[in-house]
Parts: structure tokens; sequence; C-alpha cells
């Protein structure tokens, strides 16, 4: 009987179940809680972009749609979509990103940041860019900042930022694979998979990214790196989330000229580099928000060969460790006035057999402001301002401001002026590097004491739409000096050449870059779409510094009043894209860069010109069980693709012919 | 604004035929369906609207229908509403209830309630005032992204008619299941240029709020929202009447009642609130008209019909 009822309650029980559960996939429109509920902010002050015409700085956006239209394999690639920003290899697997004329193999006077993480690294404060555990298919959105920002960025925004920024832990749902093949060894696969539920979202990355480098034999430029990244996000209430991301890479790279066997014969290094990131994002009353960033930043390299004029092993190795812990408030002042203020502090330790005698660490702490105050409804005044001291005995203050007035709703024109510092790198502090041979002196030995270096930037900037004929634009003339330019200083006593004795560097030369930039789209339909970037540059540098050993100075005075060949006269871009059918996607880039010397290579680079072309088809629904298969034809045109060489035998070489790479994608 | 249709809405209340003019005090319930801020706000400011109007009405909030005695009972939410049909024989209004729901409760509840009068004032805007608001606010965004479950309770082809009708395109995405939601998202902001919410609470919770407002943001594309709540969580705009704003309007039905005995059909909500972020619409490059220039477009709109 007790059994009966008991099967008599789970029949209710089920059934009582069944209906409930029918009702949870029922939309309930009869009930007032949809219109009562209660939301978390979900847009805060942080997740939202300033517009363009409101921002301080030009600022060239690529989005997913360009990063997957570019065809392009690697993030440094993606920057020939920016103008005025120069993308070289110093072979197949080192690439150099650069603005305004810092064209040379240690390129460091940019701001990289990652979701706020910053990426460049000591102790040459540039960017590796190959060692970054990220994948290029998990970007969300580029911002370039062109133009110096620190009040905004942070340290090292000299020349520009590149704001990096990843897709959320919620946008993965879902797993896909992609695969993709093609000439010169290009092997690529990734696997990515995502799930977002009320309190947790996350999503994952595995991927393997190979290549031979550049199609010559006498490079060793091979690469392959295998990453993992994870990012999760954890929202339990209406007013705190908390973001955490992981990412680990480890690689190899193909080191080596042909030719010198002695002392750079092929051979392979091994870099790794590890980051732990947590944001916490706290809402506040009136869309007010706090923000408190740390991470962790962990870079390993090691290479070993044997010096065959030596006779003897040589090993090298450089472990970096980066600590870095921002807090920043967002509050809205008043209806016309949004202030971002906080500050953050950096540790930095370095151990470097390949360009320090002794370990260094270092540590920077800075404050920072900067208010958006709408004057009026046609005109919003940026103005702020960073204080840094890197406890090396430099203490800046970089100010920026920059009225945006909007001649009509349509129509902007900005005007704005910022003086921005860059502190002299540990290398540029601290360096030493030992001769190669024994009876060549030691190659670097800096004795310090530099000043940082400073830009003082001034630009008119204009932003245009005309809806009518579908075109955006956004142009600006600028002129930037920048002053105590550190550079190759050699020492008094040595051999007589200026290649042959120990180096330190100090600050010898001033430069200035003035020129136009635009980009224009243009829209002509729902699916077609074309962006054309162009510059031109125009650079002209002068010695200011005095050198240890005057009797360089007619050689710097010649490297100074070359200056003006560091920078193409003309660049730019073009990007088409056209949707031919629902499922069938077609795109092309086309990339045209002038001739230009670079500040450390061996010979000028002739007129680079470009055409990759990409052909995608779709099936099923692309944003769930279905995929996409691409054809991607690099140098389509078979053009001259050179690329810059700080070596005699690599400078000048016809780098690829034509490359293609076949990739597939499946969602599941 | 709100004073040119409290006007209309009197007379029409006058203009109604009219029983014998009652001269005693009408007695009123008061049930609510939850005692939360909103409901607490209906109260007061029903009390408030009653009282200023010096209207011979008195009120009881209460709970227990069972053996009430009373000439109307304005019933606050759903659960209220059905609580006072299944309950008693008394006159109904039920008040801040979505038209699907009222419309559910008429069809679901006991003989009964054909018997007495009963009458609601809704909750919900209707479609009409809800595409001219989009109209006018952002004019640029035709094409009017809508998700929803399957079993929605609209009249698609003819809200596909109203939206073309004033010159808009509606993108209506059905989606099966919540494993779904997403890629009916992703399918939906392909080719809209604007994301309506509806009351559909398998596609906006407050667990799936936060992955909708961010993927539309990626996309360039708004949420219009259906209160403040929304817009405050990043939702572009809302109308919606605020409780302040129906009890106004359920005191003027009650006063009407206690002159005519009589109960009007169902409305919408006469006045009604428009809630913007303008962090969000700068974000977006929206340029947001004032709501003073989107009202007056509205009743343009309105007048001139569809």
């Amino acid at each position: 009987m007790i059994m009966k009822l008991l099967q008599h309650r789970l029949i209710i029980t089920a059934l009582f179940l069944y209906i409930s559960a029918y009702k949870v996939y029922a939309a309930d429109y009869s009930s007032e809680q949809s219109y009562l509920e209660e939301f978390p902010v979900v847009l805060s002050a942080s997740r939202l972009t300033q517009p363009l015409s409101e921002a301080p700085n030009a600022v060239t956006v690529i989005d997913r749609a360009m990063i997957k239209a570019s065809g392009f394999r690697t993030i440094p690639d993606l920057f020939r979509l920016v103008p005025g920003m120069f993308v070289g290899f110093t072979d197949g697997n080192t690439p150099i990103v650069a603005y305004h004329g810092s064209t040379e193999e240690y390129s460091r006077r940019m701001q990289v940041l990652i979701d706020g993480r910053s990426v460049y690294l000591p102790p040459v404060s540039n960017v590796n860019w190959e060692d970054i555990p990220l994948q290029i298919d998990d970007i969300e959105r580029i911002e370039v900042i062109r133009g110096p920002a620190a009040a905004s960025h942070g340290a090292n925004s000299l020349q520009g930022v590149v704001n990096i920024i990843t897709r959320d832990a919620s946008s993965v749902r879902g797993t896909d694979v992609s695969v993709a093949t093609g000439s010169d060894g290009v092997s690529d696969v990734s696997l990515h998979m995502g799930k977002s539920g009320s309190e947790l979202d996350y999503r994952a990355t595995l991927a393997y990214r190979a290549d031979h480098g550049y199609a010559t034999s006498i490079l060793n430029d091979d690469h392959a790196t295998g990453l993992a990244n994870l990012r999760a996000n954890y929202h339990s209430n209406a007013t705190n989330s908390f973001d955490f991301q992981l990412g680990y890479n480890a690689g190899t790279r193909g080191f080596g000229i042909e030719g010198r066997p002695d002392t750079d014969p092929f051979h392979d290094a091994r870099t790794s580099t590890s980051f732990q990131q947590i944001t916490w994002l706290h809402a506040l009353p009136q869309h007010d928000e706090l923000k408190l960033n740390y991470s962790h930043t962990f870079r390993h390299y090691s290479v070993s060969f044997y010096n065959n004029f030596l006779n003897t092993p040589v090993s090298k190795r450089e472990t970096v460790s980066r600590h870095e812990l921002e807090l920043q408030h967002t509050t809205q002042l008043n209806a016309d006035n949004r202030l971002v203020w906080g500050g953050g502090m950096r540790t930095e330790a370095v151990e470097s057999s390949v360009f320090l005698a002794s370990p260094q660490s270092l540590r920077q702490s800075r404050l920072f402001a900067h208010d958006e105050w709408r004057m009026v409804d046609s005109a919003v005044l940026n103005a702020g301002a960073m204080l840094e001291n890197d406890e090396m005995g430099h203490k800046n203050t970089s100010p920026r401001v920059a009225l945006n007035y909007h001649l009509t709703p349509k129509h902007t024109l900005r005007m704005g002026t910022s003086i921005a510092y860059r502190n002299p790198a540990i290398v540029e502090e601290h360096g030493f590097q030992p001769g190669a041979t024994p009876i060549a002196a030691d190659a670097l030995l800096a004795l310090g004491g530099n000043l940082p270096e400073k830009i003082l930037s001034r630009e008119i900037g204009y932003l245009g739409e005309y809806n009518a004929i579908g075109t955006t634009v956004d142009a600006r003339i600028y002129h930037d000096s920048v002053s105590d330019i550190i550079y190759y200083d050699p020492s008094p006593i040595g051999p007589p050449d200026f290649n042959g004795r120990p180096y330190s560097l100090s600050n010898l030369m001033s430069a200035t870059y003035q020129g136009f930039e635009t980009t224009i789209k243009y829209r002509w339909g729902e699916n077609s779409n074309l962006i054309f970037n162009f510059s031109r540059q125009m650079a002209s540098c002068s010695v200011t510094g005095t050198l240890r050993e005057p009797l360089f100075l007619p050689i710097l005075q010649g490297i100074a009043d070359s200056c003006t060949l560091m920078v193409p006269w003309n660049s730019g871009s073009i990007l088409l894209t056209q949707q031919l059918s629902p499922d069938v996607h077609f795109s092309a880039g086309y990339y045209h860069q002038g001739e230009l010397t670079f500040l450390d290579a061996q010979a000028p680079l002739s007129i680079m010109r470009r055409l990759d072309m990409r052909i995608a088809r779709t099936f099923g629904n692309p944003n769930d069980r279905g995929g996409e298969v691409a054809l991607v034809v690099q140098n389509a045109l078979l053009d001259n693709y050179t690329d810059y060489g700080s070596t005699p035998q690599t400078a000048g070489q016809i780098r690829f012919g034509r490359r293609a790479y076949l990739s597939a994608t499946l969602r599941f | 604004m709100s004073r040119y249709w409290a006007i209309i809405f009197l007379l029409s209340a006058v203009v109604l035929p009219t029983g014998a003019t009652q001269a005693r005090t009408l007695k009123v319930i008061l049930v609510m369906s939850d005692s939360t801020p909103v409901y607490q706000q209906f109260s007061i400011s029903f009390d408030k609207a009653l009282a200023a109007s010096m209207a011979d009405v008195s009120v009881i909030e209460s709970q227990l229908l069972n053996k009430a005695n009373a000439d109307l009972i304005v019933a606050v939410g759903m659960k209220a509403s059905e609580l006072a049909a299944a309950q008693t024989d008394i006159p109904v209004l039920a008040t801040m209830v979505p038209r699907a729901g009222y419309e559910e409760l008429l069809s679901h509840a006991r003989s009964n309630i054909s018997t007495r009068p009963i009458s609601a004032i809704y909750l919900d805007q209707p479609w009409g005032r809800q595409i001219d608001f989009l109209r006018a606010a952002i004019p640029g965004r035709r094409r009017i992204g809508l998700l929803h479950s399957l079993n929605a309770p609209i009249d698609f082809a003819r809200l596909h008619q109203d939206v073309a009708q004033r010159g808009g395109l509606l993108v209506a995405q059905p989606t099966l299941s919540a494993s779904e939601l997403f890629s009916s998202l992703e399918s939906v902001l392909a080719l809209s240029d604007v994301l309506l919410a509806v009351p559909d609470s398998m596609i906006y919770n407050s667990s799936s709020i936060r992955n909708i407002l961010l993927t539309s943001y990626h996309h360039g594309i708004p949420l219009i929202g259906l209160s403040q709540a929304y817009v405050n969580a990043g939702a572009l705009c809302a109308i919606f009447s605020t409780p302040e704003q129906l009890a106004a309007q359920t005191s003027a039905t009650v006063i009407s009642f206690a002159q005519s005995g009589l109960l009007h059909e169902p409305q919408y909500p006469v006045d009604f609130t428009i809630a913007v972020n303008q962090q969000v619409a700068r974000s977006l490059e929206i340029e947001f008209p004032s709501s003073a220039l989107i009202r007056g477009q509205m009743d343009q709109a309105k007048e001139k019909g569809p």
C-alpha cells in the first residue's frame, strides 16, 4: 500500500517535473516578471569603446571581419592594414612592427597591450610577436592608436599603442577545429571550445602553428609554436565579475645564416612564454566602475650551438619575469565629465646571457588620469596625463590634450598635442654582449645614464561620414619631434672601425616625422566593402648628443642625413571584401610600400608590392554545426617581395614568390 | 502630452453609457502579486492619485479574498489577478499585467468570469507604439531583429505588415531551445540593424542577458530593452510604463468605475517613459534625439496612421 502510494506520488512528481520542464522551454509571455527583472550592468564603462569621432587620437580598428578577409595567419601581418605602420621580418620567423621610422630589428617605441597586459618585454622593451600565447582567431578587435597615448595606455606609448582585445569568455560556444596546410611548410591546426552559463563562461584554445619561413636557403628560419590558453569569466552577482586568463606557448625558431658556420651556424632557439591574469570589475552606482588588474608574464629563451671557431659549445639563455598591478576607477563626475584615473606598479626581473652580464630588476610605478569633457554638444575635450617613475632615476610627466569638434554630427575635426617618454630599456642602461670571437672586442657595453626618449606630437585630424555614398573618411596630418634618441655610441678605444669597437648606447639624435595618413572606407551594398589606407611620411634627423669618440661623428652624421630614407615616402593598402553568394566570400588585400632603408640594415629595401587573395565557402550554419573551407594566395602577382635583412647575406633577398594555403574549419 | 491623454481618457469615460451614479463610497480591495518595491511603489502612487482626486473611494490592501466584500478588486500583477478571478465574483481590474497573460487568464478562468465586469490595464506597450518609437529614435536602423521562442503569442503576419507600413523590415528569428539561443542570436544579428527585446523569459533572463548584450554590442547592434533595468545593463533604450504611470491610469479607471459602474475595455498604458543609455549611444555612434522630439514624431506618426 505504502509502495503504491509512493509510486503514485512519484508519477505525480514526474508529471509535475515534465510540466515544469516544458514550461521552462516554453516562453512565458504571460508573466510581468520580464518587465520587472533586475539585471547586472553588462556594458560597463570599460567595455564601451569611445567612438572614433570622440577619441583623442587617430585610431585604426582591425576587427574580426578584417582579420578573416586579410587571410593573414599571424598577428604582426595584420598591421599592414594600419596607415603608416611598417611590418617587416629580419627573417621568416622574426617579425618587426614599427611606426614612423623605428624600422630596426629591436623596434621598441610602442606600447603593446593584450587585454590590458603589456607584452613588450625587457631587456630590449620590444615585442617577441611569435612568442605570444595568442591565436589570431581569438582576437576580437585590435585598436591601433597612431600617436602617443601615455595618459590612457601607460608607459612606452611613445609613437603608438597596439591594443589587442581578445574574444570574451562567453563568445565561443561549442567546439571548432581548424587545419591549414600550404606552401613553405605552412602547417597549422587549432581547436577552440567554449561554453557560457549563468555564472561562468569559458573558452579555451589549443593550437599549433608551423612554417619553413622564407623560401630562401640562406636562412634557417623555420618556426613551430604550440600554444594553449584559457579565459574564464565568473560573474556571480550583478556588481562583480572576475576574468581569469592563462596562456602558455612553447616553440622553436631556426637561426643561423649560410656561410657563417663558425659564429652563426644553423641552429634552433627554444622559447616559451606563459602568463596568468586576473581582472576584477566592480560596478558602482551611476555607471561608475572599478577595475583591478593583475598579471604575471614569464618568458624563457635558450639557444645552444657549437662555435667552430672557438671549438666550444655556446649556450645562451634569457628569462624575463614581469608582475603588473593596476587599479582604475572610471567615474562620471557629472553629465559632461567622465574621469578615468588610477595607478599601477610593475616589477621586472631579467637574466640574460644574450644581453646582460648580471641579472637586473626594475620596479616602475605610475599614476594616470584622463578626463573626457563634453564642453558643448559639438565639442569634446580629452585631457590627461601620466606620471611615471622607473626607479632608475627617471620621473616623467606625459600630458595629452585633444579637442574634437563636431562641425556637424557627421563631420569632426580633431586637434591634439601630447608629450610622452620612453624610459631607457634595461639593455640600454645595463647591456653587455661579449664578442663572438676571442679577437673581437665586447660588442655591447652599455654605460647607462641615459635620459628617456621624448616625443612631442601634434596633429590635426578629420573624420567624416558620407552616408549617401557609403563612405567614411579618417585623415590626419601630424608633426612628431622625437628627442634624445638612444643610438650606438662606440668606445673611444678599440679597432679603428665603427663596427669593431664595443659600443654603448647614448642619447645622440633627434628626429622629426611628419606626414599625412588617411583611411577611406567604402561600402556599396550589404556585402561589399573596401578599405583604403594611405600614408605619406617624411623624416629628418640630426645629431644632438656627444659621441664618446668624436672621430665617428661624420659616420653618425651620415646616418642622420640618411634618416629621410628610413620611412617609405608612400605606403598603403587596399582591402576588398565581397560576398559572392550567401556562402561564398571573396577578399583581396593589396599592400604597397615605397623604398626605404633601415636604421640597422645593410642595403635599402626596394619597393614592395603584394597582392593577397582569399576565397572561402561556408557550409551548414557557420554559427552551429557548419564550417568553412578557404584558399589563401599570398603575393599572387609574383611581385618581387623582398624584406629587410640586418646582414649582407640576407639584405634585399627575394623572400617568397607566390605562396598559398588551404584551410578548413569544422564547427560542432 | 500625458495630460492630453488623460483628458481624452476621462472624456471617453464620461461619454460612455453610465449607470446610476453611485452615491455611496466605492469599496476597493487592492491585491498585490508580491511585496517587492515595484508593487509597493504602485500601491503608494495609487493611494496618492486617489487621494488627490478627492473621489469617494476607500481602498484596503488585502490578500484574503475568500470572504471579501467589495465593489471592485484592483489586482496588481498576474498572480493577484488570477487569484481575484478564481476566488471571487467581484468585478476585477487587473493592472500591471502583460496582455498575453491577461488573455490567457480570460481563456483559462472559470465560467464565472464572464458574469462579472473584468478589465485590465496592460503593462506592455502596443506594437505600433514600439515601432513608431524605433522609427523616431533611430530612423537609420530599419531592420528590426526579433528573437523569440517558438510558441511566442505574437501575430507575426500582422507585425511584419505593421513594421513594413512604417518603412521598416522585421527580421523574426525563432529559437528552438536554450542551447540554440546563441546561434539564433548570431543569425538574427547578421541581418538586423537593431535587436528588439520581447518579454520572452526563455531568451531574455538574468543568465542570458550578459551574453546577449555582449554579442550584440560586438556586432555594433543595439538592444532595445523592456525596462529601465535593461537600459542600465547596456540596452540602448527602452519605452516602458512605470508603476507610478500605471497607478495613475488605474486610479482614473477606478474613479470612472465609481461614477459609471462600468469597466471600459482593456487598455494599453497611456503614459510611458523613454529611457536612454547615453554611454551606449555614444559608443555606437548613435545620435539619440531628445525625448520631446521622439514623442513629437511618435504623435505625428500616430495621427497619420501607419
